[in-house]
């Protein structure tokens, strides 16, 4: 038999072809499409017009907005300063830019398991504490800018990024404990964790800044901002350290049999073969919790801190100007929308990649 | 005797290893050192502000209104029924965003997995919206959407018999004067058709044959006992009407009740979508083509080979989404429904006792918690197959 | 278990000119082959050379591209009725069995007989528990798969294929996902049936069973058929280089 080289497979049919073949193919297709096509036209039309044909955008002051039929976007662009940045004074503006830049910089570096070194915790330990400093000023000519001055995406990423940094540490040491053998702590473990999960976490940030003021000395925690954070932190901390449970569970029980063969003791086991083969299952889960965390920051405004949705409520209330609030929660929404989406697709990037390093 | 089972020996005691023993009286002294230091601090502290201590405060006259109400209430009941006007106020909206997200989330998840482009980009669309949007935002949104929809100074109505308006929704209520007699029978109707139905089953049920379906018997024995009891006593249907933007007549809904209930239906419908597209994907491809190769028609396949093995696969995370969604009940608190957050807040304002106050917010969603847990994973367990 | 009831003169299986793209990759290249009712086949060949998607485009789990596949004279199409009554007479079992977790042993036998159509509850019942006892499990017809060995298992699947009454029964790799011990029950199972008479093609690294019961042994490699020879020929005298080469890996 003579051996047939391959032959290139018949050209398929022409493009437009299929599109058109799923829409209407079958007669449960070809009814749902019509049912979506008229809900879409309904509901789109009255929406474009008011969204960008009736809407407005300049000039960016307030008689435009009161005359205006359809969307008044010339509210969001001449407030969106103070909703990105809340009322921090505006010259200084570039000192919460910075700290938000840095902030997102080091959440996408430190997905990577190429940057999981001893020298990814010193990095944290320097960054994180510059932010705070930088935001504060009160130093070499910066000026002091206190808490309640603090507001919008600076807000948001500070927390976030504190809570989780400040986080994984303590959950990496719940999670091994919750499996340790040792009962007291594995039942020490077990009750922060179960209690931290079963409460929602409206209910913790408001428990921390009604009662932490009653159980821990004055200078401790001064501030609001600080016992959000340690809300948050203690939150993040029982949820990651279910995701860091999970990826214990997935490294096969050889695993530790093969270092005790060699061994190797408990810390350097859990250090060197378990903790790098658990944590890197679990990057989904860790990215997901990440973005978990930058929505749950959004209630913080429950407390009287200001985030993004509170300095848009705070903006809404100018007297000036008509107050749109729609438009105003639209933006909001974007913003929202951009850091997860963006983070979320940035982490299935980089899987995507070490899986084929790997 | 070769070869024979013998009794194990006797192994002596192993000794005590100290170091673990060390390791965890550590970690408890350490424990019990921050607990001594919190409750130091707190006594001085109760101390200095005179905060009163005690439960005493739950039988005080409450002083405040709640607008949505589940049992009655007025500003001269006590705190403890506030409070329980607070967690019925709970406990109902989760239970209608469960029930309400899962009719929508179901169908909106095979949805995604449609041929249709347009309707699982649809579907797409909504998932991710949901997925990237912080719940709060949605419902501050919705409500800012509602106040700016309605008409002033009327109302517009949205369906038949459905009137909407600044002041809320009212939908038509059906009034029926059962006899005397009539409650009890349909009552205890109910209670026995599913026990004697399910006792009829289980005699009825052989090895290798699945118990017959008793459910459906049992339900239409119970709809009938009901429909008996309200023809005897007469009916009404009251159709709600309106005075300016004031809405008269029918069961009425607060605008802060209708639009938690419908922000977190939609977010958590995205979520349940998730959990059911990937719960259809999980099903190996292998369960496909065995029937495919058996010659059944793509429809019988998933109705009986792959939608009972999905049911198993989403249960857990099914559960702890319902578990989330008692949790994202508080945020009903950033639009002003009065559910259990929001009287908890209101009561330690007004009795200076957030020790107390924090207890029972404790309590009350562990209890939640647990009952919900205990109760969902029995059903998870007999939805599990059994293993050799 | 029943004797091929086709009239003689037609083949059980006939594909002609076949060829099967994977997007660019060509994965059959012009196949030809034959199969008379009755005839045992058993195909082997490396991995990656086409065996398993030759018997997946046989009862159309893979789409062809190329040539034609008829099977007892009813030829495959994009037609849904064709296709299954393709499916309905051509059975098939597969490296991981398949079975269906949710449903008992016997349960997973008369699903398909009874969603076709093809058998009343009684009827669908009886064949089951009579093939079932033929393949060794009738004490186990009310547990789940998950209850059983991989052996038994694996009998069930030739058994629920079986419940269909297809005029030939296509294997894919039956044996390769089985502990050693219960891979001699399998092949017992399938040496039984082809002692039967039923039209077999098995796509299988066992060449014992090969020599005991095949009426050819075809060998493939890149997506064609090199060689095809009744066993004492195959194995005694190969003809082609690489059939010398695969045998020789595979007898070491």
């Amino acid at each position: 038999m003579v051996h047939a080289a391959p032959l290139a497979p018949p050209r398929p049919p022409s493009r437009a072809a299929p599109l058109v073949k799923r829409l209407f193919g079958s007669p449960l297709n070809a009814i749902l499409t019509v049912l979506v096509i008229w809900a879409l036209w309904s509901a789109a039309a009255p929406l474009v017009k008011w969204a960008i044909l009736d809407a407005v955008l300049l000039p960016v002051e307030p008689a435009a907005c009161r005359d205006a039929q359809g969307a008044c976007w010339s509210f969001v662009v001449a407030k969106s300063g103070q909703i990105l940045f809340g009322i921090y004074p505006i010259e200084e503006r570039w000192r919460p830019m910075l700290v938000s830049a840095a902030l997102l910089i080091l959440l996408g570096y430190s997905l990577r398991p190429a940057a999981w070194r001893p020298r990814l915790a010193a990095i944290w330990a320097l960054v994180l504490p510059t932010t705070l400093i930088l935001m504060f000023g009160g130093f070499a000519g910066l000026s002091y800018v206190a808490t309640t001055m603090w507001g919008g995406l600076p807000v948001t990423l500070l927390l976030t990024v504190t809570a989780i940094g400040g986080a994984f540490p303590l959950s990496v040491l719940l999670a091994l404990g919750r499996r340790s053998d040792l009962p007291a702590i594995r039942i020490l473990s077990t009750l922060f964790i179960e209690l931290t999960r079963a409460l929602p976490l409206l209910s913790i940030l408001f428990i921390a800044s009604i009662l932490l003021p009653l159980l821990v000395p004055e200078w401790l925690l001064p501030d609001k901002f600080f016992r959000a954070m340690v809300a948050l932190l203690l939150f993040a901390a029982a949820y990651l350290a279910e995701v860091v449970r999970g990826g214990l569970q997935a490294v096969p029980a050889g695993q530790t049999e093969a270092a005790d063969a060699l061994g190797l003791g408990y810390w350097k086991t859990q250090r060197h073969v378990i903790l790098p083969q658990a944590l890197a299952v679990v990057i989904p889960s860790l990215t997901n919790t990440v973005i978990v965390m930058i929505k749950n920051t959004s209630l913080v405004l429950v407390v009287g801190l200001f985030d993004l949705i509170s300095s848009g409520k705070a903006a809404l209330a100018d007297p000036e100007w008509s107050s749109p609030a729609m438009e105003t929660y639209l933006f909001i929404a974007a913003i929202y929308f951009g850091l997860c989406f963006g983070f979320g697709r940035f982490a299935a990037a980089l899987e995507r990649q070490t899986r084929i390093d790997a | 005797m070769t070869g024979q089972a013998l009794a194990p020996p006797r192994v002596p005691r192993a000794p005590i290893a100290w170091k673990t023993v060390a390791a965890q009286s550590a970690a408890v002294a350490l424990v019990a050192a921050l607990l001594a230091l919190v409750v130091v601090t707190t006594i001085s502290n109760l101390q200095l502000r005179s905060i009163p201590t005690g439960f005493a405060f739950l039988g005080d006259r409450a002083g405040f209104k709640i607008a949505d109400t589940v049992i009655a209430f007025s500003p001269d009941a006590s705190y403890l029924r506030a409070i329980a006007v607070g967690v019925g106020n709970t406990l109902l909206l989760s239970l209608l965003v469960c029930l309400a997200a899962t009719l929508v989330g179901v169908p909106l998840g095979v949805a995604r997995l449609s041929s249709n482009p347009l309707v699982a980009g649809l579907a797409a669309v909504w998932v991710e919206a949901v997925r990237n949007t912080p719940p709060v935002l949605l419902l501050i949104f919705l409500y800012a959407v509602w106040s700016q929809a309605m008409p002033i100074g009327g109302a517009k109505e949205v369906l038949p018999g459905v009137l909407a308006s600044i002041r809320g929704i009212a939908v038509p209520k059906l009034l029926v004067g059962f006899p005397a007699g009539g409650l009890a029978l349909a009552l205890a109707a109910s209670l026995l058709a599913p026990v004697l139905a399910a006792a009829a089953a289980r005699r009825a049920a052989r090895p290798g044959r699945r118990r017959p379906p008793y459910a459906p018997a049992a339900l239409a024995a119970v709809a009938l006992a009901w429909i008996a009891a309200a023809a005897l006593g007469g009916w009404t249907l009251e159709i709600p009407h309106a005075v300016g933007d004031d809405l008269v007549g029918g069961a009425r809904l607060t605008p802060e009740f209708a639009t938690v209930v419908f922000g977190l239906s939609l977010y958590t419908a995205g979520f349940i979508a998730e959990i059911v597209r990937s719960g259809i994907q999980a099903v190996p491809r292998g369960q496909w083509e065995a029937g495919r190769a058996l010659g059944m028609t793509e429809g019988q396949i998933l109705r009986r080979v792959i939608a009972p093995q999905t049911l198993r696969v989403i249960l857990p995370p099914l559960t702890s989404q319902y578990i989330n969604t008692v949790k994202n009940s508080t945020l009903a608190i950033a639009i002003g429904y009065s559910e259990f957050m929001t009287v908890m807040g209101t009561v330690i304002n007004r009795t200076n006792q957030p020790l107390e106050g924090t207890l029972i917010i404790v309590a009350v969603y562990m209890a939640i918690n647990l009952t919900l847990a205990a109760f969902l994973d029995l059903l998870n367990r007999r939805v599990q197959p059994e293993r050799r | 278990m029943t004797p091929s009831t086709q009239p003689a003169d037609r083949p059980a299986v006939e594909l002609a000119g076949l060829h099967k793209w994977y997007g660019d990759y060509h994965a059959l290249r012009g196949v030809d082959l034959s199969v008379a009712p009755g005839e045992r086949i058993v195909i082997c060949g490396p991995s990656g050379s086409g065996k398993s998607t030759l018997i997946r485009c046989i009862n159309q789990l893979e789409r062809h591209q190329a040539g034609v596949v008829r099977v007892d004279g009813e030829e495959a199409s994009a037609d849904p009725r064709r296709l299954q009554a393709i499916r309905r007479k051509a059975g098939m079992v597969f490296q991981g069995f398949n079975l269906f977790p949710h449903l008992t042993v016997l349960q997973n036998c008369t699903l398909a007989p009874l969603q076709s159509g093809a058998a009343t509850a009684a009827e669908a019942e009886a064949t089951a528990l009579a093939l079932l006892a033929r393949v060794r499990v009738a004490d186990q017809v009310h547990k789940h798969p998950g209850q059983l060995s991989g052996g038994q298992q694996q009998r069930v699947a030739i058994a629920r294929a079986l419940c269909m009454k297809p005029e030939i029964m296509l294997f894919d790799e039956p044996t390769s996902a089985l502990d050693p011990e219960m891979v001699k029950e399998v092949l017992d199972t399938m040496i039984e049936l082809a002692r039967d008479g039923m039209t077999m093609l098995a796509v299988t690294h066992e060449m014992g069973f090969a020599r005991q019961v095949a009426d050819r042994v075809i060998f493939m490699d890149e997506g064609q058929i090199l060689e095809a020879a009744p066993p004492e020929d195959f194995f005694a005298r190969p003809q082609h280089e690489r059939t010398r080469a695969f045998l020789g890996q595979l007898l070491h």
